[in-house]
């Protein structure tokens, strides 16, 4: 059984370790220099942190060493000692053994190191300079690790029936052992756990004897040591699982195996072997001459027991264990926060730098590669950029712990100090699932240690004082984190009889850390900081838990280093508080993403309250400042496009989101444009490379690069309440104006902007490809703002109605269309709710154009690469539009149905970007594609999801629905038969209006991703560009199911021919 | 003396024959690194050329996205992510007190090291590297019309060029701020 110190264990050997470092590194220091006080400062604390850790997972021996160390530091600080090469000495030899120790037990095997010797030279180093020993607790009973040894070994007595079972055993191929398992001595229930090893051990040995017997483990008797002699056929590592019990520190095994001797059967023991433990091999040896004669020669009454010299067995076990503590060294590697930064970092840019691959990907499928590698290409690209993913969320986890860990630690704690101290205090944690970064977790621990442990010793009253107060018996210690601002609070409170402020002031007075006058004048906070002084203690008393006036230095040193504060709050007789509080540097947060024109903000999860929306009508004026009646209750607002001086996207009667925060006591509602949900963000500091910011806890690097700044929502307010003119309307013309910023990526932002357009309208079936892309709402700016300035240049160029609209639009249009009654309608009903819906649908589209136009600025390089203006632009979307419009037109007529059609999307889009425009790149579509050439070339697809492809075969064919579930050839012909149908019908209009020869091809049916789908029409054209312009519409059925998607797109030549035909 | 009269002459007919430049190149770039030369990047703004010293830049980089931050001088126009770290960004024009730099397909961001910080420096374009040994360059004046002395190291001279070399140390934060 591996020796454990619980689940501290790797916080314990770490945290020594890097003390251990710190006292050999500051010991070399104190021996150049030996009058260096605060070198023999900082090495006494190091001693003091490690006496309390120890203590604290039960090392006492270790404990009590350090203990000694400290009395002896004491003397040097103290000036009552001088420091020697002898003592330097000694703390070397001290030093040494403490690692001894930590490597043993960081090997998984309980330290067994005998410290008396190194105890007693540290008292002879003391002595030799002063003639009384300097600690007032020099008693040697807490040699606890000497009471643990191995008791002597006896012999066995076998009887009868148990030797002829061992012969029995031994002959059938068995193997027979002793087994040798000891208990901790303080364990309770020793009896208990005995009888469970051996009843573990009876599923897979037969065992011969047990000694203590059985019957004498019934009761009730203390017992360390038993032995067994045990026949099995299992190995001996499972012999040791099954006697992996909680406590048992140690287990060794010696085989017996039988042999011939002068004709006398012999019962051979071999050399014990320790299967759980492992010592020092002086120690192991010395202690074996003290257990006594076990490996003398045992005779049974009939049999010759011959225990001969077996070195091989003891140099493997110590081989062995060698092994296992190189293993054991692995299990918890530390890595430094700073590499954690680097790899992070590095991670971000493989991210960014991954997606050069899909350019390249782009690269090769113009050049029309085989196909196959073009794939595969992509699925590795895909793959690639998915495990970038994970390991940049991978280790950013990494980096984040939760507080639990480390509060749940003290539980035992505070049990051992209750003992100590006969008090009653229990402990209580709050917010253990608080996360912090891993350096914060790591350095807490200690100062939490202290301040619990003084909590505890100074702070809590005995329980007949607290009786004698009226006060609970049981006193209360609590542990408490959270998050607050961009802030994390650990405090550790108690309820004790709080700090002793002339107590303190005389101390400080008595150590000249300040005059009886500059008390006077001093702030109580003032005063009560003095006990963070070095050396600082008002106990009268040292205990070894505290007093020496060490710790509440170690703390304030610690939280220092990590950019924290510590605050003391204390009330005579109530309690005493220390609130630790640290920056959330790295710590991940979840916020609320918030949308303002274009710019991404986050809201800390923690400050918000709600989410609502609110319409303007809602919204009053008190006092020129805007609030809302919330359920009866009265929120002010703030419009935070306001505060980040930008124009608001809404449009004037959108609904308005609100996050309802919490600042202190009180609640505000911050409006905003939009709100994008919830995700765990990253904070960066500004300060790192800039400073504070009023207003920002920070900044976050989002999944694609881009930055987006943390609210601090107490500190916005303090602007807000300091600067209330942030409220009020401001001269827009000082509003950050993105247009007017970006001269050059103008355009580029159009582009995103146009690809990720939401479609305006409600009556329109809106097509859920919008890809969510940061632009989209700025876009809308754009237009509000050219709106006013720039005139509409559909408005000076109207749609040359079609007749038939035109008769139409002036009967009376319904205010809704009717409900759908599909099938029975005669065809003149149908004609006519076809061109209603068709009419109506024209509204829109103009309304589109003149919306898409106004956003639609200058696409610079577009038109550069394909030699267009705005206006040709414009010409080519009416154009478009008309052509799909008259394609719905006599796809209703096919079916028989009434048909929707979302608006249709005309815009220049980058081509890799097209698969993703029509639908899901990961599933199969069905399509029919019609290439059209002539003077232009170019094709017309029709795509349809499986399911809707397989419905509108069936409709085609009049079948039921539902029975089509497969691409038959006969299905195959009546898509080509639409595909010829629908094609030739935007085709028409096309060469109708641009007065071209334009043929339509044989239609193609495809059953496959889209991807490939488009990659099989791509092939067939030239496209120069890297962007296209497609035009592309979805078709719905009467009833809002979906039919499928057209997409027109002509090749770049294709696209020059139209513009110079338009301009005509 | 005389050796660096011939550098210095060398250097004037840098474009003359090219057999005795060839022939002395080897010379000369050992002397030079023997005297105090600094080296430069230069960029120029209204055509004015300065100079920051090449120690002090980490990289340069195209135009990234930049990220507005709110209530911070109008020149910081906002932090951009170079590598997961946030930097800010300085408008050197604003900072100047010139007109508002806009956005061009040469517009740079020199991303330099003030103290421990990392800041971008948004600059029209990015000259050349240029070499001024230390003893061509005078303490500033006001030749610079506009541009405090308070960003202005010196005033390098290079054959017919003048190049105001940098003062970073005030660049970031404005006066209180400081």
């Amino acid at each position: 059984m591996a020796f454990t110190l619980g689940e501290y264990q790797d916080i314990f050997l770490e945290e020594a370790d890097e003390q251990l470092q710190e006292l050999n590194q500051n010991l070399l220091e104190l021996e150049r220099n030996p009058q260096a006080t605060d070198i023999i400062n900082n090495i006494f604390r190091a001693a003091h942190s490690l006496k309390s850790s120890a203590a604290f997972v039960g090392l006492n021996g270790l404990s009590e060493l350090a203990h000694k160390m400290e009395n002896l530091l004491q003397g040097i600080r103290d000036k009552t000692l001088s420091t020697t090469p002898e003592i330097i000495e000694v703390l070397f030899r001290c030093f040494d053994t403490i690692s001894n120790i930590i490597a043993t037990v960081s090997s998984g095997e309980e330290p067994k190191q005998d410290l008396r010797g190194i105890i007693a030279e540290i008292e002879r180093a003391g002595a030799a300079q002063t003639s009384a020993p300097s600690s007032p607790k020099t008693d040697q009973k807490t040699q606890t690790e000497d009471k643990a040894e191995p008791k002597p070994q006896q012999k066995i007595d076998f009887s009868p029936e148990e030797r002829s079972a061992i012969k029995k055993g031994l002959e059938s191929g068995m193997s027979c052992c002793e087994l040798t398992v000891f208990i901790d001595k303080n364990a309770l229930m020793k009896t208990l756990k005995a009888r469970l090893i051996i009843a573990n051990l009876e599923h897979i040995s037969e065992v011969v004897k047990t000694i203590p017997a059985l019957e004498v483990l019934e009761g009730d008797v203390d017992v360390d040591v038993i032995r067994i002699i045990l026949l099995t056929d299992q190995s001996m590592d499972d012999i040791r699982k099954a006697c992996d019990v909680d406590q048992v520190v140690r287990l060794d095994a010696r085989e017996i195996s039988l042999t011939r001797k002068d004709n006398q059967l012999i019962l051979k023991f071999h050399a014990p072997e320790t299967l759980a433990e492992e010592q020092a091999l002086e120690i192991h040896q010395s202690e074996i001459a003290q257990a006594g004669p076990i490996s003398g020669r045992e005779e049974l009454p009939d049999a010759e027991i011959h225990d001969e010299e077996e070195e091989e067995p003891e140099k493997i076990a110590e081989d062995r264990s060698k092994v296992e503590r190189k293993i054991s060294a692995l299990k918890t590697v530390k890595v430094s926060v700073d590499k954690l930064d680097q790899l992070l970092n590095n991670v971000g840019e493989l991210v960014i730098s991954n997606s050069g691959f899909y350019k390249l990907y782009e690269e090769l499928r113009k050049r029309s590669f085989d196909k196959g590698i073009i794939n595969e290409f992509k699925n590795r690209m895909e793959q690639m950029s998915r495990i970038a993913k994970d390991l940049q969320s991978g280790i950013m986890k990494t980096r984040m712990v939760p507080i639990g860990g480390v509060f749940s630690r003290f539980q035992r704690l505070v049990r051992d100090l209750n003992r100590e101290f006969g008090k009653k205090v229990q402990l209580k944690i709050i917010g253990e699932e608080t996360e912090l970064d891993k350096k914060v977790i790591d350095a807490i621990g200690e100062p939490l240690m202290h301040l619990i442990r003084n909590a505890v010793d100074h702070g809590i009253e005995d329980i007949a004082e607290r009786k004698k107060l009226g006060k609970n018996e049981i006193a209360t210690v609590t542990l408490n984190a959270y998050q607050g601002g961009n802030q994390i609070f650990v405090e550790v409170s108690d309820d004790g009889k709080g700090l002793d402020l002339e107590e303190i002031k005389k101390t400080a007075i008595k150590n000249n850390l300040a005059t009886p006058e500059m008390i006077a004048n001093m702030d109580r906070e003032d005063i009560y900081n003095f006990i963070f002084n070095p050396g600082f203690s008002t106990k009268k008393e040292i205990t070894d838990i505290s007093g020496r006036g060490v710790g509440m230095n170690v703390v304030k040193e610690i939280v220092s280093e990590l950019n924290g504060n510590v605050q003391i709050e204390t009330e005579p007789g109530m309690g005493t508080r220390f609130v630790m509080a640290f920056p959330l540097t790295l710590a991940i947060i979840p916020a609320i993403m918030v949308k303002i024109n274009r710019e991404m903000y986050a809201v800390p999860l923690s400050d918000v309250i709600e989410t609502i929306k609110i319409s303007t009508n809602e919204i009053q004026t008190i006092e020129g400042h805007e609030v809302i009646n919330l359920r009866g209750e009265i929120l002010s607002l703030l419009r935070l496009n306001r505060f980040f001086k930008i124009r608001s996207s809404l449009e004037p009667d959108q609904k308005i989101p609100v996050v309802v925060v919490g600042f202190g006591n009180r609640k505000i509602g911050l409006m905003v444009d939009d709100l994008e949900g919830k995700q765990e963000i990253v904070i960066k500091s500004l300060e790192q490379n800039y400073r504070t910011v009023e207003g920002l806890a920070g900044a976050s690097i989002l999944g694609d690069g881009s930055i987006c700044l943390i609210l601090d929502i107490s500190s916005m307010m303090n602007k807000v309440m300091t600067e209330q003119d942030i409220l009020q309307e401001h001269d827009e013309e000082e509003y950050f104006d993105y247009e007017k910023e970006y001269g050059v990526k103008k355009e580029e932002l159009v582009l995103a902007g146009v690809a990720a357009e939401a479609k305006p309208g409600e009556a329109a079936a809106v097509s859920a490809k919008t890809g969510g892309e940061p632009a989209i709402v700025s876009e809308r700016v754009f237009s509000r703002a050219s709106e006013t300035s720039v005139p509409v240049k559909a408005k000076a160029e109207p749609i040359e109605p079609e007749e038939d609209f035109t008769i139409i639009s002036e009967e009376t249009v319904p205010e809704k269309p009717q409900a759908r009654k599909p099938a029975e309608l005669s065809d003149e009903e149908i004609e006519k709710r076809v061109k209603e819906t068709l009419h109506k649908f024209k509204d829109e589209l103009r309304e589109n154009i003149e919306d898409t136009l106004a956003k639609a600025k200058p696409l610079d390089h577009i038109k550069e690469a394909l030699n267009m203006d705005d206006d040709d632009l414009d010409r080519v979307r009416i154009l478009a539009n008309t052509g799909i419009t008259h394609a719905a037109e006599n796809l209703s007529k096919i079916l028989g149905r009434r048909i929707d059609l979302s608006i249709p999307d005309v815009r220049f889009i980058r081509i890799d970007k097209i698969p993703e425009t029509i639908g899901s790149i990961d599933s199969v579509y069905i399509g029919v594609y019609v290439p059209f050439m002539g003077t232009i070339n170019g094709t017309i697809l029709f795509s349809f999801n499986e399911e809707n492809g397989f419905d509108l075969i069936d409709t085609l064919w009049g079948t039921e629905t539902g029975k089509t579930r497969e691409l038959t050839e006969d299905g195959e012909s009546a898509l080509k038969e639409l595909g010829n149908i629908v094609g030739s019908s935007v085709i028409n209009v096309i060469a109708d209006k641009l007065s071209m020869a334009i043929k339509p091809s044989v239609p193609t049916v495809t059953h496959d991703y889209m991807q490939a789908t488009l990659d099989s029409i791509l092939v067939m054209h030239s496209v120069k560009s890297d962007y296209a312009l497609i035009m592309e519409t979805d078709f719905y059925y009467g009833d809002d199911r979906i039919i499928g998607n057209m997409l027109v797109l002509p090749d770049t030549d294709s696209l020059k021919i139209i513009v110079e035909k338009l301009r005509q | 003396m005389e050796i660096q009269e011939l550098i210095r002459r060398l250097h004037r007919d840098e474009n003359g024959p090219a057999v005795l430049d060839a022939s002395n190149s080897q010379t000369n770039t050992e002397i030079e690194s023997s005297l105090d030369i600094i080296q430069l990047v230069s960029f120029i703004i209204d055509d004015v050329e300065y100079g920051v010293d090449i120690l002090a830049v980490h990289e340069i980089l195209r135009l990234p996205d930049i990220t507005r931050l709110p209530n911070v001088p109008k020149y910081v126009r906002g932090v951009v992510n170079l590598r997961g770290n946030v930097i800010p960004v300085v408008d050197v024009r604003e900072r100047f007190g010139l007109s508002k730099a806009k956005f061009t397909d040469l517009t740079r961001i020199i991303v330099v090291e003030i103290g421990e910080k990392l800041v971008g420096l948004l600059v029209d374009n990015v000259h050349q590297v240029v070499r001024i040994p230390d003893k061509d360059i005078d303490p500033p004046s006001d030749l610079i019309e506009g541009v405090s002395e308070d960003f202005i190291k010196g005033i390098g001279k290079l054959r017919e060029r003048l190049i105001v070399i940098l003062n970073l140390g005030n660049i970031l934060f404005s006066e209180e701020e400081r």
